[in-house]
């Protein structure tokens, strides 16, 4: 492997790891508020990819207005989500079966929606800065890269920022430590999930979005999204934005990696035995991790 | 034997109008719906034990069919053995599979397990296409041999109706056996409180094994009779789709009554053919339809039905003055 | 501790979650046939001590020896065919089940699963699970659960639910029984039927007591030795007269 390639698989697998750091971290804050890991986290991504497309490709308008206004109609559905699906299902207590066959449900509507506006072919976004290569280190990296890399970090400095120095944020951290406390402190319990679940939704959309120029947007790529952003929220511990962003960046550059020493075919593979490793590690230590009383 | 008849002629009677529908509806191409229906309810009734009952969430059910399935095909139209044989070595090779994985997934719970059979069941799909010498890729195999035992092979819709449906005859009643037998006792208690099962001297581990690879053998059967009956088979056939599909087929069924997995293949065959003109929108619909079962009645379908028969046939005594 | 302890021992178990320690160094023996009670303020650790000994949960350091076998070494499954069961504190019944059924999973423990006889419809099995009802149905009569048979068990009092959590615990057919709590949430007149059934289970059943609960009364009148501790520790051992009198145990109680 030469130095070129080298820097080329480094800067794609940290910018597609942070694309899974973002999706991580829709997993992160749902997980951390109510206990629930949602399987239509992925769909939010497509449809954040999607909605841009058509904003910014079809309709010409400016990126950061697209940007813009994809996050905030996402962030809309989201909203729908917890109202229609997430608070039912918490408020009744059901069981986790019956919670992943819900979000199930609702990441299978959502796919057909995208389908249904966007059609099956994939369409492509252009990179935010043009459409040359750009050479960094003598290697050639995809224009879209820097914007992946330096948006997502302002995007997750801001999430550690407003989730351990701002009032509201350290609401929906102490919602899942202690939901008492969280009370005694003037906030509704309620009020947090709904923010929790629709800032997932933000973030997964801003994700699509920001991946999009390289993978393109597609109606069906939620469940890869899904699980990917999962394995990376595994990996990094289901914690913080901290653990999120360390597990999706760990994520993207052994799948990187890999696919370079393996076929391009394997991509996958790479990544879902990384998640299988990481879980079964993980169960041989769990006993008492997680007491259900 | 004969008891087992006796006692389930309603099923047999159920069984003998479904083959007549397509004749009395003059609609041949029924029986294929009824046939894979047939095939999908194979990998329902070992789903219904595993995630139904034991309450072991499995996304990954497609890829023990595609085992069975490629297994079979490589068998029977690479090393040209007997049908008989491909489907055993079906059996084989998924039991040895389903035995080495069921060690360490089984050790995960609810969102893990859940993700974890996901995850396999997208790796399996993705090495059936990579390993292109042996399975063709995404191309897949064609020109499989029909389903044959010995000298008899199977022709025409109806025979191959008769084979499946009795095999899924001889399934469902060993499930509903299990069901109702102390196993099945273990397999509710441990959904509910694995931990206490554990504590009444149950050896957890050995059953979710056991109840895991009996679910994937009878995938894999389910996968085999699928090859020989259409003849061609290819990775989409196989994807992690079709594994939620298959979950999809449990929970819309029911999970209260062994029937449900017989109701939830019967109604996730037919209703892509009735909503053929929406055939864009019927994932988005199922995915509405499962939203709404696990919120209103997450015992699914055949629940609802038995309850709904009860308020009815108790108005009925009601109304012609008998005392319910 | 003398010899006769060797029925059951445990020696200097510890158990750390992180950096709490819950158990320290707790030693003590029984004799068979003994009603052991284990009692101390709240936090103390005795549930913790209880997850340990049932193999709940694997104990920091230390071992736990009964009649010579490791039971810190050996997972929940294999204690409980050893002869250990136990109730919960918060009661952890199978609320899908009958009242029957949730005694009659108690029974499976040294049954022969056979999942391809079950699910064929052999006899035998068919045999067996009449004679595991019989034994459940038994267990239910001598605990007087008898009425409530076919019932959910949501639907039973707080304290008959208690009283079928010890049928179930039975039905393993234990030699050392681990009580949680069992008077939490009774009322006096069940607190007394209380007794008389644990009392019956040590005569007649011959079985011996390991008992956490708060209730002075209970342990008073029941106990043949009794252990306290506090945050994780053992405090002191005696007969229930000495125990009484001790100040350090009083200086527990009332600091908390």
């Amino acid at each position: 492997m030469e130095f070129r390639d080298f820097i080329q698989l480094l800067v794609t697998g940290i910018s597609e790891g942070s694309i899974y750091a973002l999706i991580a971290l829709g997993f992160t804050l749902i997980f951390k508020c109510t206990n629930v890991i949602s399987f239509a986290q992925g769909e939010f991504a497509v449809l954040g990819s999607l909605l841009m497309v058509t904003f910014s490709e079809f309709l010409h308008l400016p990126i950061v207005v697209s940007f813009v206004i994809t996050v905030v109609i996402v962030a809309g559905v989201g909203a729908l989500f917890e109202l229609t699906t997430i608070r039912p299902l918490v408020r009744g207590s059901a069981s986790i079966l019956n919670i992943i066959i819900a979000t199930i449900g609702v990441s299978m509507v959502l796919k057909t929606l995208a389908k249904l506006f966007w059609g099956r072919e994939p369409v492509g976004l252009s990179s935010f800065g043009g459409d040359k290569p750009i050479e960094f280190l003598k290697a050639f990296v995809h224009p879209q890269s820097p914007w992946i890399l330096s948006l997502s970090l302002v995007i997750l400095t801001a999430m550690i920022v407003f989730l351990d120095y701002t009032r509201q944020g350290r609401a929906l951290k102490a919602c899942a430590e202690d939901a008492f406390a969280a009370k005694l402190m003037g906030i509704s319990a309620q009020r947090v999930v709904f923010y929790s679940v629709v800032l997932s939704a933000a973030l997964g959309a801003a994700s699509g979005i920001l991946i999009a120029p390289i993978t393109y947007a597609q109606y069906d790529l939620g469940i890869i999204y899904t699980i990917k952003g999962f394995s990376a929220a595994v990996l990094g511990g289901m914690q913080n934005p901290l653990g999120a962003m360390v597990g999706g960046i760990l994520l993207g550059l052994l799948e990187t990696f890999g696919v370079f020493f393996l076929s391009s075919g394997y991509k996958d593979v790479i990544t879902l035995g990384v998640l299988l490793v990481v879980l079964f590690l993980m169960s041989e230590g769990i006993f008492s991790s997680k007491e259900k009383r | 034997m004969k008891t087992v008849f006796l006692k389930s002629y309603k099923t047999i009677l159920l069984f003998f109008l479904l083959f007549l529908l397509p004749v009395a509806l003059n609609k041949p191409f029924i029986y294929t719906i009824l046939n894979v229906s047939g095939i999908n309810a194979l990998t329902v009734l070992g789903l219904l034990l595993l995630v139904g009952y034991a309450g072991q969430i499995s996304f990954g059910h497609a890829g023990f069919m595609a085992l069975g399935a490629y297994t079979s095909a490589i068998v029977v139209v690479k090393l040209n053995m007997p049908v008989l044989i491909g489907v055993l070595s079906g059996f084989i090779i998924t039991s040895i599979v389903a035995g080495l994985l069921a060690i360490p997934v089984l050790k995960l719970k609810g969102y893990y397990l859940a993700m974890a059979t996901l995850a396999f069941g997208i790796i399996f799909s993705k090495l059936v296409i990579e390993l292109k010498e042996l399975t063709g890729g995404p191309v897949g195999i064609g020109e499989i041999p029909p389903f044959s035992v010995g000298d008899l092979i199977l022709h025409g819709e109806e025979a191959y109706f008769i084979l499946i449906w009795s095999i899924v005859f001889i399934v469902y009643q060993f499930c509903k056996n299990i069901e109702a037998s102390h196993i099945g006792r273990m397999l509710k208690g441990i959904n509910t409180d694995e931990d206490v099962v554990s504590c009444l001297g149950v050896d957890v581990k050995r059953i979710k094994i056991i109840v895991f690879v009996f679910s994937a053998v009878l995938a894999s059967l389910s996968g085999s009779l699928y090859a020989h009956y259409m003849k061609y088979i290819s990775p989409e056939v196989f994807s992690a789709d079709n594994s939620v599909f298959l979950i999809m087929m449990v929970f819309l069924g029911g999970t209260r009554y062994v029937w449900g997995a017989l109701l939830g293949s019967l109604l996730l065959n037919f209703l892509p053919e009735v909503l053929r003109a929406y055939k864009d929108y019927s994932i988005g619909l199922y995915g509405l339809a499962l939203v709404f079962i696990v919120l209103l009645m997450p015992e699914g379908l055949s629940a609802f039905l038995v309850k709904v028969y009860a308020i009815i046939s108790k108005s009925f005594k009601i109304q012609n003055g008998v005392p319910s | 501790m003398n010899n006769r302890d060797n029925f059951f021992q445990a020696q200097e178990v510890s158990k750390n979650f992180g950096g709490l320690q819950a158990l320290d160094k707790v030693s003590f023996g029984v004799e068979e046939g003994q009603i052991f009670s284990i009692i101390g303020p709240n936090g103390a650790g005795k549930t913790t001590l209880f997850n340990v000994i049932s193999g709940m949960m694997p104990c920091s350091r230390g071992k736990i020896v009964l009649r010579d076998l490791p039971l810190h070494k050996m997972n929940v499954c294999s204690i409980s065919r050893a002869g250990v069961a136990r109730t919960f504190q918060n009661i952890r019944l199978f609320p899908n089940m009958t009242v029957l059924e949730n005694v009659l999973l108690g029974c499976e423990a040294k049954t022969v699963q056979g999942f391809l006889f079950t699910g064929f419809g052999i006899p035998t099995i068919r045999r067996m699970e009449k004679d595991k009802r019989e034994r459940a149905l038994h267990w239910l009569d001598l605990l007087k659960l008898a009425d409530y048979n076919d019932e959910k068990p949501t639907s039973l009092p707080y304290g008959l639910q208690k009283r079928l959590e010890i049928a179930r615990a039975l039905g393993t057919e234990p030699i050392l029984l681990l009580l949680d709590e069992p008077a939490a949430g009774l009322n006096d007149v069940e607190i007394g039927e209380l007794q008389k059934i644990i009392e019956m289970i040590r005569e007649t059943l011959k079985v011996t007591i390991l008992l956490v609960d708060h209730n002075a009364n209970l342990i008073m009148s029941l106990s043949d030795f009794i252990m306290v501790l506090d945050f994780g520790k053992v405090l002191t051992m005696g007969t229930a007269n000495e125990v009484r009198n001790d100040p350090r145990v009083i200086a527990a109680y009332l600091g908390k």
